[in-house]
């Protein structure tokens, strides 16, 4: 039965790596924000670019958060119709997003 | 006969667990499809020439950061770094045809730290704005309000103007920060005003 579980759990991994696998990941979906509404990503060693992109320019915040302190790092707030951070290293970390502005349709999404 | 049994389960459990692992990489990758001109955008973006502005200024303890502006991929973008060669940057990036997104300037607020506004370092405020305005300032979370310092920015365009403001970090220590950016016309009246999303 052990043997089952197994199996199921590594073939169900790899469908869905086989399927997903990209360089982009959307952690807060399309959709319309509201102010103070905010979305994170998994931790992950491998993130390094971080952006919410708007349809019309409002003020966003994204940041990358670790996973040790839970400290905010290179955290940037911009009303550009995208705002972008990076951060190279390979300690791990969560991408995370905050609208500062209503009335927007956007989405936040993190590359590895 | 209970050998054959479990070899037919086993077949059934595992077709079913791909079944559900596509599945979920379906709807994974229908995210990602939403990206896909996205991700040709920041690809330029990526790949693009960054043109240096001018320096933030600091003490000399402080990150070396300058303001740099790129065009690219259809967007003129305002980054906050080190260097030009580097992906090290923080900012935002509007269309090229409408850099000030309809506005008069166009802010980008980096730090390091927090959320909690104590724990905020090393912060900085940069704008790129249109010739129209004649002065700019900021208002700090303790009702203060400090004149931001308009320079020309030809390598930006053709008349804009630029302003670059380091935070002092004995404000950051007592948690205050910017709150608003305002930009006024030559009579002071207000031309365009940005919250920063800076809170106590």
């Amino acid at each position: 039965m052990k043997r089952l579980v197994l199996v199921a759990a590594l073939v169900f991994a790899l469908a869905l790596s086989a399927t997903a696998s990209a360089g982009s990941y959307i952690y807060g979906s399309t959709r319309w924000w509201d102010a103070g509404a905010g979305a994170g990503s998994s931790f992950s060693p491998s993130w390094v670019m971080n952006t919410f992109w708007k349809d019309r320019s409002k003020w966003t915040t994204v940041t990358f958060i670790d996973n040790t302190g839970y400290n905010w790092r290179f955290t940037t707030t911009t009303a550009g119709t995208s705002t972008t951070t990076y951060w190279f290293s390979s300690e791990t970390k969560k991408a995370h997003c905050v609208a500062r502005e209503s009335g927007f349709f956007g989405t936040c999404y993190v590359y590895n | 006969m209970s050998k054959r049994m479990f070899g037919r389960t086993t077949i059934v459990v595992v077709a079913l667990c791909a079944a559900a692992g596509i599945a979920a990489g379906v709807v994974v990758a229908g995210q990602v499809d939403i990206l896909g001109e996205r991700e040709s955008v920041d690809q330029s973006i990526r790949d693009g020439k960054l043109t240096k502005v001018a320096e933030v200024p600091g003490p000399p303890s402080a990150s070396r950061r300058s303001i740099f502006v790129e065009r690219a991929g259809g967007q003129l973008c305002l980054w906050d770094a080190p260097d030009a060669r580097g992906l090290i940057r923080q900012g935002g990036c509007n269309p090229e045809s409408d850099p000030f997104a309809g506005g008069q300037m166009f802010v980008s607020f980096s730090y390091e730290g927090g959320p909690k506004a104590q724990d905020v370092r090393d912060a900085r405020l940069i704008g790129l704005l249109s010739s129209s305005v004649a002065e700019s300032s900021v208002a700090l979370s303790d009702g203060t309000v400090r004149t931001l310092a308009l320079r020309p920015a030809p390598q930006a365009g053709n008349g804009l103007q630029y302003f670059a403001y380091r935070l002092d970090p004995r404000d950051l220590r007592r948690g205050i920060g910017p709150t608003m950016v305002r930009a006024f016309d030559s009579n002071g009246r207000l031309l365009d005003s940005d919250p920063t999303g800076f809170t106590e």
